[in-house]
């Protein structure tokens, strides 16, 4: 049986000594509290006797309150015990059971996407003919937003990383006394490949995201509801005009990034291999058929494509508060990027 | 007299939870029907199911005497006859007032030219006193001005029939009251029927006809403003005198053992 005496003011600053010292006492025997000095608390004080009178009744051992004033014995007796309700079941735990799950929200967002993808194209080919048809304009901007705008980072990357590219295998092919290959082999890589390939991944990173984000801020603030309660379909308002941007600018942009890569790596050819200009363009005449441009283009394309639609999919898809924007915007890059690395392996195994 | 909206045995829910169990009413040509309810009772879900933007489990919707399913979605033809005003404005960010305001009429009427649609919208502006800002953007104007622009745009096309959530939560009450005469206003000319949620008291006391009282998914009360009032029943007692019950406790207190 021991006593503790409680200072004047009890509060949130010196609890915590006073708490650790009444739980040890508590734990090993009857605790007396003396309030006979206590005047005024604060918040803490709740839970510092809730606290200790549950632990009094777990060891079985008596906790008393002495000589405390009325007014804090009022409140101490009005203090109620509260349950907070039980978290409710969410998913599951089976492994197997949170792989379907994943794989059908997989199958669920691709057969959306492509659904997307034939609204799009309906609306494209058949939007100006329709009868209450609306020009809502917006394609104009969505490409200067998209496609002049991503201009000098595209460029940049590409070039950047061609001119690496460049380098590695002019150390290499002069290596085997293969330096004169250079272009040939470095210009089929860039347009076939890197130009569109980084070009999209790029544009996933910096317009997928942005078109997610905005898209998403509007499913949020019920503005696709006021669309939708104009009988306007948002798919017709919010995704053509990007759908339409992007399927004119990502190609373009693929083919002058693929340009801009080239010259990089004739800089490398010019000083490391000695090649002169001309010989260099002839180099990448040989090595690239002319169907490739249009292959590449048409990558580039479907890239673009993945991108728009990904993102818009998202931000269609999105509801809550401003974290379901921030959550579509960061799964639209991850997705847009996995889906084209995927649909670029498939297209390497078609087209080559 | 007619009805031009009829819910049918509605019921709708949010995953597993049901929300709605079931709910009926009809709206009158020209009456201001109101859908009172504490908040979190499903009120704005209900409009949403009305409207279509969510599908609901069971039950149906008639609009002017065409009938859709708990699956269907409206037809553009009935949208373009009814207006919504959201809880929030839900103005389209990147548009000024002014075209907000002319979307539905491009949609309706893309023929029309520019400046005849401009004439209109200015007439809508002018009767939401929100003529002064046609060329601003929605992040440039305050939340009240923007609910006044989000009617400008809802009652664009004269609709036969206007949803309104919450129109006068989080104005002023000079705002909130010349947004209720607004809305008798537009009743009294254009003959507008009107579904409102509120739980604004005043303005409920100055513009219902008719009303639903929603509790825990079924109308408690459907009935005039009058026989609301008088009702007897204890939730409406308490909501229409604006008190609340007394708190009764289910948990238990902390036994202290006090001496002195
Ligand atoms: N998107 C949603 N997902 C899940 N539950 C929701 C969603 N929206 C609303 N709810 C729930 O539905 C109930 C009714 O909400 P709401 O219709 O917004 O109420 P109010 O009558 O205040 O407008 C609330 O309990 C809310 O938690
Ligand atoms: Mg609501």
């Amino acid at each position: 049986m021991s006593t503790i005496l409680l200072p004047e003011t009890l509060s949130a600053a010196n609890s915590k000594v006073l708490l650790q010292n009444c739980k040890k006492q508590l734990c090993t025997g009857a605790l007396t509290l003396d309030g006979s000095q206590l005047k005024t608390m604060d918040y803490s004080a709740d839970a510092f006797f809730a606290l200790l009178a549950e632990l009094a009744e777990k060891t079985g051992n008596r906790l008393t309150l002495s000589h405390f004033n009325e007014d804090i014995k009022a409140h101490l007796k009005s203090l109620r015990k509260m349950d907070p309700p039980d978290r409710p079941v969410k998913g599951t735990n089976n492994v197997l059971e949170m792989l379907g799950g994943l794989g059908f929200s997989f199958i669920k967002e691709f057969v959306e996407v492509l659904i997307l993808l034939f609204m799009s194209i309906y609306w494209t080919v058949f939007g100006p003919f329709d009868k209450g048809k609306i020009h809502f304009g917006g394609v104009t901007k969505q490409m200067f937003k998209s496609g002049s705008e991503a201009m000098g980072i595209c460029f940049l990357f590409v070039g950047l990383i061609c001119l690496t590219m460049a380098l590695q295998s002019s150390v290499m092919l002069n290596a085997v006394g293969g330096g004169s290959y250079l272009a040939s082999g470095l210009g089929f890589l860039i347009f076939a490949e890197i130009g569109p390939l980084l070009t999209t991944i790029i544009l996933a990173g910096r317009s997928g995201s942005a078109m997610a984000a905005e898209i998403a801020n509007m499913s949020v603030c019920e503005e696709v509801k006021a669309i939708k309660s104009m009988a306007i379909p948002p798919v017709q308002y919010l995704v053509v005009p990007r759908f339409i941007a992007l399927s004119i600018t990502t190609p373009i942009l693929s083919f002058c990034s693929s340009i801009v890569g080239s010259l990089a790596g004739f800089l490398i050819a010019y000083f490391f291999c000695d090649i002169s200009f001309s010989n260099y363009m002839m180099g990448i005449r040989d090595g690239i058929a002319p169907i490739t441009f249009l292959k590449s283009s048409v990558k580039a394309l479907v890239f673009g494509w993945i991108v728009t639609l990904i993102a818009c999919n998202k931000g269609l898809n999105a509801h809550g508060g401003a974290e379901a924007v921030g959550k579509a915007t960061t799964a639209s890059v991850v997705s847009a990027i996995c889906s084209i690395v995927i649909a670029d392996t498939l297209f390497a195994f078609i087209f080559y | 007299m007619e009805e031009i909206l009829k819910v049918d045995h509605l019921k709708a829910s949010y995953g597993n939870e049901t929300i709605l169990k079931d709910i009926s009413f009809g709206v009158k040509k020209g009456e201001i029907r109101m859908v009172l309810g504490s908040s979190g009772c499903g009120k704005s879900t209900l409009l949403n199911n009305i409207l279509k933007f969510i599908k609901s489990d069971s039950g149906t919707i008639t609009y002017f005497s065409k009938q859709f399913g708990p699956k269907d979605g409206l037809d553009s033809e009935t949208r373009m006859r009814t207006g919504v005003l959201f809880q929030s404005g839900a103005l389209i960010a990147d548009l000024t007032v002014a075209e907000n305001a002319m979307l539905p009429l491009k949609r309706s009427m893309p023929y029309m030219p520019k400046s005849q649609m401009e004439a209109i919208v200015a007439d809508r502006l002018e009767k939401v006193h929100l003529l002064h800002a046609f060329h601003k953007y929605p992040g440039e104007i305050s939340g009240g001005m923007k609910k006044r622009a989000a009617l400008a745009r809802a009652i664009a096309l004269k609709p036969e029939l206007l949803f309104c959530d919450e129109p006068s939560t989080g104005l002023d009450p000079v705002t909130a009251r010349s947004l209720d005469e607004l809305l008798l206003e537009l009743r009294d000319t254009l003959g507008v029927s009107m579904v409102i949620v509120s739980h604004e008291l005043e303005s409920i006391k100055i513009i219902c006809d008719r009303f639903v009282y929603l509790k825990e998914g079924y109308v408690l009360m459907d009935g005039t403003l009058q026989e609301g009032m008088e009702s007897d029943d204890p939730t409406l007692k308490h909501f229409f005198s604006r008190q609340c019950p007394k708190e009764t406790y289910s948990t238990g207190f902390y036994n202290f053992e006090f001496i002195d």
